[in-house]
């Protein structure tokens, strides 16, 4: 080892420091910006398909939307969030069922989405709550696979210059990286956020939901959404639980509805009436309306019924 | 073709060490006593035997009497601890005395005064342990290979230092053989060492006593919460063999075991801390894992009635309370709806306990958002009831 080498060394490790603080002060350069907010149309359109045989109503769902040619191309990669974050049965009305998730599965696949992901950072521990909803079994079934956020950590933080409050989220990667993204809440009452549908099941794809329940619960939720916009949200409604949420056990009332929408502020403006109140009763919509993220007028949505005959 | 003997000797011990690993580390997927106990015949076995006496009936009387007829076979053939020592390196050989047998009574004294200290140093109780270690690898746990640790590190001085000078099994065998040889009169001149067996007693009596009296110093701890199923707390100690399976099974982490912060008697006894996780509300595996029966074997559906503890809100670190926010994370998370939702003064919706629907699961205080100190903690009070189902019919309807 000559003084050469030795020089040659400190070159070399220089360009490497130069290199990684440079690096260090380009990156708040391009930060993760948030798309930029379309203006909200005039009016949205919402089906509700009705009938017991939850299969079919995910095929009619679809049927009356247009296809799945509108969101899934040949190759796309999606990404599903379901609410599956709690140990609770699918009698018990707490998370989205099985039957419906994984037929959306099957559905995306047929279509010929290249991957198709189940996400959930569940609040119960995750081998309890992925095999007690029976959202595992029926996705494994389907051809997917269900992670679990709380194991895979696979969080990247975002920056979201319009919110709020909430600027620096933690959001699950695997939604920032997909074509196609799927929310299928399940609608039932709330402790905190009173009712819990589209909006608030964005909260099991962020890293640390504390932050939301520390700070202002209702305007962080529509901090989320303004970031977190899927391409189509599918609101179980088959059964809800009317009291004592978000776990449970509380009434369950049987309605075998789904909701199928674009504007998932609308389909949680929706989702209110079936529980006899109004969109502003509920803080986070007000906070939605407030930042113009969707529709929450009734009368500017267009509600589509069908009901299956069996 | 044949292996040269000392390779083939080794194998075949390396082989049995083997097995009894399986067998301790199969018990923490499928807890064998379980197994046999809810698969087999439940009614049989949970009706006719109650559990532990089904375990001693298994393990223990087999062993007493493979050492009526073979003295020390166990030792040196079976026991996983001592092929474990032959298979190390050792300085010099160690001899057989009797220092064994008056240690053995010794500690046997102290559980006549209520402390389990042969559980402590069985050897299968150590190697038990030493799964333990393997199976969680977190550092929480590391205490639990401490003793198997100075075993072999004993052994690297004198070879099968433990299975000669203080094992209490090995010590066990060696007074069936002397009273054996007494019964059968083999030999008329056999110095039993009547004096020193009492003297030994005498002082694990005395030493006992006063390492009771260490109860006055011990802090009386209402934050030391046993798992679900766990007999009286005053006795728990004394029917608690460390042996670590519950902390082995237990799929949330939430057991851990105690150092001396509640005592020097309760060293290493299973403790819950709710701040590491929070009882399962579909598991009672420690229950099904625990040989000694200080955790009972209880159904999943009278588990879910058992009460470890219960929760208390301190309302002046409340978020909702104090800071007026939206929280009721711990309302969210509670699975057996015991806390009720009341408005504070500013029409903020508040968590409020119901005490007699609380089992103590300790969700709540495991996603507490407070910071440093959570709001809601988990206090041993009515610990070891059941929920009465009448009560909570009357608040749940």
């Amino acid at each position: 080892m000559g003084n050469k080498s030795r020089r040659e060394f400190l070159k070399t490790v220089s360009k490497a420091a130069l290199t990684a603080t440079g690096s260090l002060l380009i990156r708040p350069l391009f930060p993760n910006i948030a798309p930029v907010l379309s203006a909200t149309p005039e009016t949205t359109d919402l089906f509700v398909v009705e009938g017991t045989d939850y299969r079919a109503l995910v095929r009619e769902g679809f049927k009356q939307m247009g296809g799945i040619q509108r969101f899934v191309k040949k190759g796309d990669s999606v990404v599903i969030k379901p609410n599956a974050a709690w140990s609770r049965t699918p009698e018990q009305a707490a998370n989205t069922h099985p039957d419906i998730v994984a037929e959306v599965v099957r559905v995306c696949k047929e279509a010929g989405a290249g991957k198709v992901e189940v996400i959930e950072h569940p609040c119960d521990n995750y081998k309890s709550s992925f095999r007690i909803s029976g959202i595992k079994e029926a996705v494994e079934k389907a051809g997917s696979r269900l992670y679990s956020l709380s194991e895979t950590q696979d969080f990247s933080t975002v920056n979201l210059p319009e919110a709020k409050i909430l600027k620096k989220p933690d959001v699950a990667t695997q939604i920032l990286n997909a074509d196609c993204f799927i929310n299928m809440p399940i609608a039932k009452s709330h402790g905190s956020a009173r009712l819990t549908m589209a909006m608030k099941n964005h909260m099991g794809a962020v890293k640390d939901r504390r932050f939301f329940h520390t700070t202002d619960l209702d305007q962080c939720i529509a901090d989320i959404s303004s970031f977190l916009r899927p391409d189509l949200t599918i609101m179980d409604h088959t059964r809800v639980m009317t009291t004592r949420g978000p776990k449970g056990p509380g009434n369950v009332v049987i309605l075998n509805k789904v909701v199928f929408g674009t504007d998932q502020v609308a389909v949680d403006a929706y989702g209110t009436s079936l529980f006899g109140m109004k969109p502003d009763d509920l803080g986070y919509l007000r906070a939605a309306k407030e930042m113009n993220l969707g529709i929450t007028d009734l009368d500017k949505i267009n509600i589509k019924n069908t009901k299956l005959s069996q | 073709m044949r292996l040269p003997g000392q390779i083939g000797k080794k194998l075949v011990k390396f082989a049995i060490i083997a097995g009894w690993i399986a067998i301790f580390y199969l018990q923490f997927h499928r807890p064998f006593i379980a197994l046999a106990a809810q698969n087999a015949s439940p009614n049989f076995l949970l009706v006719s035997i109650p559990n532990f006496l089904f375990f001693i009936a298994w393990i223990s009387v087999p062993l007493l009497v493979l050492s009526v007829f073979k003295n020390r076979y166990f030792c040196f053939k079976i026991c996983p601890v001592g092929l474990l020592q032959d298979l190390t390196v050792s300085w010099q050989k160690s001899h057989p005395g009797n220092f064994n047998r008056f240690f053995f009574l010794f500690l046997l004294a102290f559980s006549l005064i209520s402390i389990n200290l042969v559980g402590l140093l069985d050897p299968l109780v150590t190697i038990n342990r030493a799964v333990v270690v393997l199976i969680i690898l977190e550092h929480h746990v590391i205490l639990f290979g401490l003793s198997f640790l100075i075993i072999l590190i004993l052994s690297l001085i004198l070879k099968r230092f433990w299975c000669w000078k203080l094992c209490p099994l090995g010590a066990l065998f060696d007074w069936i053989t002397i009273i054996k040889k007494r019964i059968t009169r083999k030999e008329k001149s056999l110095d039993t060492g009547r004096r020193k067996a009492l003297l030994s007693i005498a002082t694990g009596l005395v030493s006992g006593a006063l390492l009771r009296t260490t109860r006055v110093f011990a802090k009386r701890d209402n934050r030391l919460l046993r798992p679900p199923g766990s007999i009286n707390k005053d006795t728990f100690s004394e029917r608690c063999i460390r042996c670590g399976s519950c902390i082995g099974v237990c799929p949330t982490g939430c057991l851990r075991p105690s150092l001396t912060e509640n005592g020097i008697e309760q060293f290493l006894t299973p403790k819950l801390v709710p701040r590491h996780g929070a009882c399962d509300e579909f598991c009672n595996k420690c229950g099904q894992a625990c040989p000694s029966q200080a955790i009972k074997m209880l159904p999943l559906e009278k588990k879910k009635l058992f009460k470890i503890g219960t929760a208390k809100i301190d309302k002046s670190i409340c978020i909702g309370w104090e800071h007026n926010k939206l929280c009721l994370i711990c309302q969210e998370y509670c699975p057996y709806l015991s806390i009720k939702i009341t408005n504070n003064k500013n029409g903020i919706p508040c968590p409020e306990m119901i005490p007699e629907l609380c089992r103590g699961c300790g969700l709540c205080e495991q996603h507490c958002p407070a910071t440093p100190i959570r709001a809601i903690k988990i206090y041993n009070d009515g610990e070891g009831t059941f929920i009465d189902l009448k009560t909570q019919e009357k608040y749940l309807g």
